[in-house]
């Protein structure tokens, strides 16, 4: 891929405080995780839980090439992780609008694939929620973003994110408290 | 919300959300006053704190799925080969099937086209990938989807071309038709049959599930997909497989067979497993395992593992009841269809049906009430059920002996018959691996005492298979750890070490090492370097497991607080029990913040910390940690859990510490009791109950009753442990104490010897086991008027005084100050005295603990006339033994008489009551002649 070197310095230029670098990069991201998403997450169907992290890492290993150090692939990370979620939501969404417009439906023999379906608009709700949460507390978003779309472990958020393991678990459990309650109590 | 009320919340939330209910109730009234626009927040945020975090990963699962079929879409219009696709009409594992028709023909041929998305065939690996497809497209059955055609995409992504079959997937079919028991079974039998025909053609489905047969319009069933995971293992290869799990091969996990989950060779015996599935399913509505929303780990390791439910006991379970009727299904289930499903079903191999056809048979001997072949589960498969569900209760025993020998010897039998080479050696070395990890999990180290040579050599055996074994590193290192666990297990730990080391090596060598699988073996090593005393190690991989643990799972979780207890243990063992106490108390409170108190771990925890609290004379805090951890327990584990049991005995041993002598043998006797409930006569458990029971008969006065118990637990001892461990010697020490109460001086004596005598060759004369005997030996001694061995003896035990449980230590020194007062050396007695008196009060004030100090004070004060010391020590003593509030012990009456003497000596008054009181006690016990009566 000729455009290794371009990404890894948009990434190096990004990291040194260069916004637009973020901002050319952020696209480049955004293919590499559409493209790869389709069969990627073939992949693990059925029944398997969603494994961003190997998605994100298929992405990096394909975007950028040479080694770098794991804050700079932190601050990747944390920039797939949103990728990753704009990805999802752009299709929950346009599905959406897709059942709303009145498609007729597809008849399916799978009857996962219709339940997915309807399960679409949770996500939905789920980032509405993450984008109220933003309002309120932009921190505790990012982490959840970091957590759920990027697949991070716990050690890895903390090197992510430069905080200690307790307020790292004390805004996570406050954010997840309220992320769950306002998905049960709009 | 204003940022100020944001931050308000956020601190209410986090305090409030690590307090107990209690706490948060008091602290929520107090918060409603201060902020009552904010309190109904924070309850909410409360009530979903204690929420499963599902409903905000399982939104994204789904977009995920339904963003993959959406992919697939893009397909719909192309043209592969002579094939156009005309619509999806179904999502799947490995790719998509879609309808499509032949561009090139006048007649409109219909088929179904399935992509593989998820695979890139491998350049040479075509010519491979169209050689398997003849066979495939050789197979014509009437119960078999055809193949027509194959290719791959311009993008180098296998296709196949099917027969269109107009169907549903086999189980919704027999819901929607509402088909009973003998209808469902029919149809099955069709599925048989059209498997074995495939696998008289040597070829192997590999993938059975309701999806892959469908039932068509006339009510035939129409197998899908034959062998095309074979297909796809000739002619590709996976290009995720570095970055995924190592073993992301596609396969449909829930109806996949043992051998199949471990990546072994999949024979047509693995098609009759997933057969055994399909039918548990269509015969109880269920999977044969739980199906939750759980790890594809866990899903694994119930394949391996778990036994699954009988379908008649599975078919009434919530949530089953697609079936007509669920009670009359239930009775048809009962007896032999529960054998034909389960014989399917078995975990071995060869234990299965051995064709589809034979499966077939014994369901159609089933529908024409003909006995089958499947029979209620056999003689050792019984036994081995049997021990591995009461494992405790058989351990030690001679059942338990027998089953183990009638196992190794059938298993070994087994080995020996087989012909196919290495390949089913392995497999079945894992077999053994995994049905002694069974076996032997919950087995204390002492159990299988008698069989330690065979199952170890088992072990070793299974150990060097699998070092030769080509399978990933993951499950290697696994396997070892499994075995190097139960070396641990059957104390040998010298064996486990280098097994498990070896583990932790391949482990390390793999960037994608599975860091649970790495957390396993750290926490076994570190164990097995704890039991054999190389306490550095044990501590290093300890710590190292906790931090592990705390990448993985984060600081707040309940493995990180139970591998910090275990730290607190092996601190314990190397008797540093400030730092014990400490590491564990940290560990519980993380426990009670989290929330977790009442997992088995949790209490394990709050179980060692009283123990800590109890060694270190911090007996208020024992007695109450205790008292939560046995009640905990009984709620938990129940009130006849081994574990009940044992901290049931561990409180009473804090009770008699503290003077509580009838609670103490109310609950003992109440542990016996439901001991004898549980496990056999003569387990070895007994033998701690025993010297619990003894050392409060003993302390009651009960001296018959405390020797009865005394010689059980060296009975105990000496069947399971032999009469040379230091199982055996500690109740002879103890018996050896009573005789020095009861003056049977020479007797004593050479109990004494005796139990010194095991004590040094087991563990050494420096060990912390023969101190002890010297502190019993010693009162003994005293008791017989040698007080200059009895000094020397205690000189020596005093050496090590600050790894012995702090009581025993200062009971060591009350007997020094004696010996030295009594043989005249007044001046050492009374240094000394002043030396231990501070930190016994500290510890003791108001404890029978403090006793033989304060006594051992007053005779000396008496002894060289320092009265005024003597007198207050005398007060102190009488106070103390009023502020026990039970009857007064023989020991107490003792002391009690040496204040009676002073008071005597100064021509008090009150001397002569005092002295009565304790003769009262003293005189039925010893008799009029015996020095401790006054």
């Amino acid at each position: 891929m000729g455009e290794d070197k371009d990404i890894t310095q948009l990434l190096n230029r990004w990291i040194d405080g260069d916004t637009e670098a973020g901002d050319a990069l952020a696209p480049l991201v955004y293919d590499e995780l559409r493209h790869r998403a389709g069969r990627a997450f073939a992949r693990e169907r059925p029944g398997h839980t969603l494994q961003p992290t190997a998605l994100v890492n298929e992405a990096f290993a394909a975007l950028v090439r040479v080694d770098i150090t794991w804050q700079d692939r932190a601050h990747f990370f944390a920039l797939a992780a949103r990728m990753m979620r704009r990805l999802l939501v752009n299709h929950a969404s346009a599905k959406l609008a897709d059942k709303r417009g009145g498609n007729a439906q597809r008849v399916t023999l799978d009857p996962a694939a219709v339940s997915s379906a309807d399960q679409t608009i949770e996500l939905v709700r789920l980032n509405d929620a993450l984008e109220a949460l933003a309002t309120i507390d932009e921190r505790k978003a990012e982490l959840i973003e970091l957590q759920y779309f990027g697949g991070l472990t716990f050690a890895e958020m903390e090197e992510v994110t430069g905080m200690s393991s307790s307020s790292l678990d004390r805004h996570l459990r406050m954010a997840r408290a309220w992320l769950k309650d306002a998905l049960t109590n709009p | 919300m204003s940022t100020t009320d944001w931050t308000i919340l956020e601190r209410a939330f986090e305090e409030a959300s690590n307090l107990d209910d209690e706490q948060r109730e008091t602290f929520l009234a107090t918060f409603s006053k201060l902020h009552p626009d904010l309190v109904s927040k924070l309850t909410d945020l409360l009530r979903a704190d204690a929420q499963r975090d599902d409903s905000l990963a399982a939104p994204i699962r789904a977009a995920a799925d339904s963003y993959a079929e959406a992919t697939d879409d893009v397909w719909i219009g192309r043209t592969l080969g002579v094939w156009r696709i005309d619509e999806r009409i179904a999502a799947g594992g490995m790719g998509a099937v879609f309808l499509a028709h032949r561009s090139d023909s006048e007649y409109a041929q219909k088929a179904a086209l399935k992509i593989m998305t998820g695979q890139l065939l491998a350049p040479d690996a075509i010519s491979r990938f169209r050689a398997e497809r003849q066979i495939l497209a050789s197979l014509q059955h009437p119960n078999i989807a055809s193949l027509i055609d194959g290719g791959s995409t311009d993008e180098q992504l296998p296709f196949i071309v099917m027969e269109h079959i107009d169907g549903r997937p086999i189980d919704a079919y027999c819901d929607k038709e509402q088909l009973d028991i003998r209808e469902r079974l029919r149809l099955f039998q069709k599925v048989c049959d059209a498997l074995d025909y495939a696998h008289r053609n040597l070829v192997v489905h590999r993938d059975i599930k309701p999806s892959n047969i469908l039932v068509d319009v006339s009510g035939e069933p129409k197998l899908l997909d034959f062998g095309i995971a074979k297909l796809l293992d000739a002619g590709s290869y996976d290009m995720t497989q570095a970055l995924t799990r190592a073993d992301a091969r596609a396969m449909t996990l829930s109806y996949a067979s043992p051998e199949h989950v471990l990546g072994q060779p999949v024979s047509i015996a693995s098609d009759v497993y997933s057969l055994g599935v399909l039918l548990y399913r269509l015969l109880t509505g269920r999977s044969p395992y739980e199906e939750s929303e759980d790890s594809q780990r866990s899903i694994e390791s119930a394949i391996l593992e778990t036994d699954p439910e009988r379908p008649s006991a599975a078919v009434t379970r919530e949530g089953s009841g697609k079936l007509p009727s669920a009670a009359r299904a239930q009775r048809m289930l009962v007896g032999d269809l529960d054998n034909i499903v389960l014989k399917a079903l078995q975990k071995e191999p060869k234990r299965r049906y051995a064709t589809a056809a034979a499966l077939r048979e014994d369901i159609e001997r089933y529908l024409t009430d003909r006995p089958v072949a499947a029979r209620p589960a056999s003689l050792v498969y019984k036994a081995r059920k049997f021990a591995r569900r009461n494992l405790l209760a058989l351990a030690g025993s001679v059942v338990f002996a027998v089953t183990v020998i009638a196992l190794v010897v059938f298993y070994t039998g087994r080995l020996s018959l087989e012909r196919d080479a290495a390949q089913m050696q392995a497999e079945r070395s894992d077999e053994i691996a995994r049905f002694l990890t069974s076996l032997f999990d919950s087995a204390s180290p002492y159990n299988a005492k008698g069989q330690q040579v065979t199952a170890v050599e088992l072990l070793e055996q299974g150990f060097e298979r699998i070092e030769s074994l080509e399978v990933r590193p993951a499950l290697q290192a696994s396997l070892m750890q499994n075995i190097g666990n139960n070396m641990t297990a059957l104390g040998q730990q010298q064996r486990a070490i280098p097994m498990l080391e070896r583990a932790l090596k391949i482990l390390e060598q793999q960037p994608q090492a599975d860091q649970y699988v790495f957390l396993d073996v750290l926490d076994n090593l570190s164990e097995a370097y704890r039991q054999v005393g190389a306490y550095d190690e044990a501590l290093a991989y300890r710590q190292e497991a906790v931090s592990l643990a705390t990448e993985l799972y984060g600081p707040n979780h309940e493995r990180v607080a139970y591998l910090m207890m275990r730290i607190g243990v092996t601190l314990f063992d190397m008797r540093r029990v400030d730092k014990a106490l400490d590491i564990e108390a940290r560990a519980l409170a993380k426990l009670d913040r989290i929330g977790q108190r009442e997992t088995p771990s949790a209490i394990d925890a709050r179980g060692n910390y009283a123990n800590s609290l109890q060694y270190a004379g911090r007996l208020t805090e024992a007695i109450t940690t205790h008292r939560e951890t046995v009640s905990l327990s009984e709620r938990v584990d129940g009130e006849l859990a081994p574990n009940t049991l044992i901290r049931m005995a561990n409180l009473a041993g804090t009770l008699v510490q503290v003077g509580k002598l009838r609670e103490a043998n109310a609950l003992i006797d109440t542990a016996l009791e439901r001991g004898a409930r549980v496990w056999p006569a003569g387990y070895d458990q007994f033998v701690y109950f025993y010297y619990q029971k003894c050392q409060i008969a003993r302390r009651l006065g009960d001296f018959e009753e405390a020797i009865a118990a005394c010689t059980e637990a060296i009975e105990i001892a000496k069947n399971n442990f032999g009469d040379q461990s230091l199982f055996y010697a500690r109740p002879v020490r103890d018996l050896a104490a009573l005789l020095g109460h009861l003056r049977e001086f020479e007797s004593a004596a050479r109990l004494y010897d005796q139990a010194e005598a095991i004590v040094e060759a087991a563990a050494g004369s420096d060990s912390l086991t023969m101190r002890i005997i010297y502190v019993r030996r010693a009162e003994t001694l005293l008791g017989a008027g040698d007080y200059a061995r009895a000094e020397s003896l205690l000189r020596e035990a005093l050496v090590q005084k600050d790894r012995m449980a702090s009581n025993t230590a200062t009971f060591a020194e009350a007997l020094l100050v004696d010996a030295l007062s009594k043989s005249g050396k007044t001046d050492d007695a009374t240094v000394l005295f002043d030396e231990i008196l501070p930190s016994a009060e500290a510890r003791y004030r108001d404890y029978p603990a403090i006793l033989p100090v304060l006594s051992a004070g007053t005779a000396l004060f008496r002894t060289v006339g320092d009265f005024d010391r003597a007198l207050a020590l005398g007060e102190q003593i009488e106070q103390l033994i009023a502020g026990i509030g039970e009857p007064m012990s023989w020991s107490s009456a003792i002391a009690l008489g040496e204040y009676g003497l002073v008071l005597e000596e100064i021509g008090d008054a009150k001397a002569q009551a005092v002295l009565e009181t304790s003769r009262e006690v003293l005189l039925p016990l010893f008799g009029s002649d015996d020095p401790r009566v006054p």
